[in-house]
């Protein structure tokens, strides 16, 4: 008995296959638009005017003024939620 | 929470101990007080006292009902300085509020004649003959304040724990359904929908005043029911709504009123001088600002 290991068979590898230059192009293509599209919208964004808080533009460029925004309300207990009992003072 | 309709405007009875059976009976007491308190004072019931006072000449008889309130309005017109002053009748004549109110009613082209110039020190009341006199062309209006003490007097038929609401002028007995007070919202003038803030009100009485919901169109021009007596027109003023807290709805009603023609700073001032009043002054900007002792609910 020899005590060589038997050297492994050789494996060939699978030949590699080359995309075709209309894959190539389709991939860029993808590509592209991804970009543009991303572009266009970053830039839309960007243009949008922010008003503060209480001040709205109306179209004729005047500010308005509104009231102190209001802190959300918690969920009304039992007795809040007797909407009839609460009053509303108004002018009438 | 039962409810009628009542010088011109919805009137609420809450009695939250009450059952149904025994509420609607104090509603029906309720409302044969408004309904009497209508039928007398009302300016535009062509056969109420305050009609044939309006119309009659020289000294004419009055019952006590109507002596009480004018002697009552004698010393608001003092207290306010005649910032308050029932005289204005004419001058709502001649806005063209001469009717009951509704949307689009009091609507018309043209303008009506102007009223007489008038001040409450030109009506004379005669307590022992029991008569009232005053000049011609001078007409009383006793709108706002006398449902303020219509609902003042119905409150007297409540339980312990109840409130009387008609259209925003409220009488709050007792410290509300919970205990801790009535919860009282503050209507936002220039957005119904909203509320500008919440108070917590316990035995006192609330009212409003603002030009926002009365209004309408003469000549083209908007008219709203809040009439300057310095003026005879229409108040302007930098606030948009007043709302003040008092002893009694007749006189929450007075001053309210009365804070709205003096304005942010006067107003305040006004209102800050009383004993046992508070207010929540609401400027055309959208700015709030609570004047005295009122409890402010953080919602």
């Amino acid at each position: 008995m020899s005590d060589t290991i038997p050297a492994a068979p050789a494996i060939n590898p699978p030949p590699r296959r080359r995309p075709s230059p209309a894959r190539w192009w389709k991939l860029g293509l993808a590509m592209v638009l991804v970009f543009a599209f991303a572009v266009s919208w970053f830039a839309i964004d960007s243009a949008r005017p922010v008003a503060a808080p209480s001040q709205v533009r109306s179209r004729r460029g005047r500010v308005a003024q509104l009231p102190p925004p209001r802190q959300a309300r918690p969920a009304p207990s039992p007795a809040r939620s007797r909407r009839a009992e609460r009053i509303r003072t108004r002018s009438s | 929470m039962s409810a009628f309709r009542a010088m011109g405007t919805d009137v609420r009875v809450v009695t939250p101990g009450l059952g149904p059976t025994r509420e609607a009976a104090v509603t029906r007491r309720v409302a044969a007080v408004f309904d009497e308190s209508e039928r007398r004072f009302s300016r535009f019931l062509p056969e109420s006292e305050l009609a044939r006072l309006n119309r009659a000449t020289g000294p004419t008889p009055v019952s006590a009902p109507m002596l009480a309130a004018l002697d009552r309005a004698r010393a608001y017109v003092d207290l306010t300085r005649g910032l308050f002053d029932p005289t204005i009748g004419s001058s709502l004549d001649a806005a063209g509020y001469d009717r009951s109110f509704a949307p689009g009613a009091l609507d018309r082209p043209t303008r009506p004649p102007p009223g007489a110039p008038a001040g409450f020190d030109q009506v004379v009341v005669d307590a022992a003959a029991g008569t009232v006199s005053r000049p011609p062309g001078v007409r009383l209006d006793l709108g706002g304040f006398i449902k303020g003490h219509t609902a003042d007097r119905a409150a007297r038929l409540l339980p312990e724990v109840a409130a009387v609401d008609a259209g925003g002028d409220a009488v709050l007995r007792g410290a509300g359904p919970d205990g801790d007070g009535w919860l009282v919202d503050v209507e936002d003038p220039a957005d119904a929908a909203r509320v500008v803030l919440t108070l917590r009100v316990r035995d006192a009485a609330v009212a409003t005043s603002a030009p926002n919901r009365r209004r309408w169109l003469v000549a083209g021009a908007e008219q709203h029911h809040l009439i300057d007596p310095r003026t005879g027109l229409a108040g302007a003023s930098d606030l948009a709504q007043v709302t003040v807290i008092a002893r009694t709805a007749e006189l929450a009603d007075v001053l309210a009123k009365t804070a709205f023609f003096l304005g942010a700073t006067a107003g305040r001032r006004f209102l800050e001088r009383l004993p046992a009043v508070a207010g929540v002054l609401v400027r055309h900007a959208g700015s709030v600002e609570v004047v005295g002792d009122v409890d402010v609910v953080d919602e």
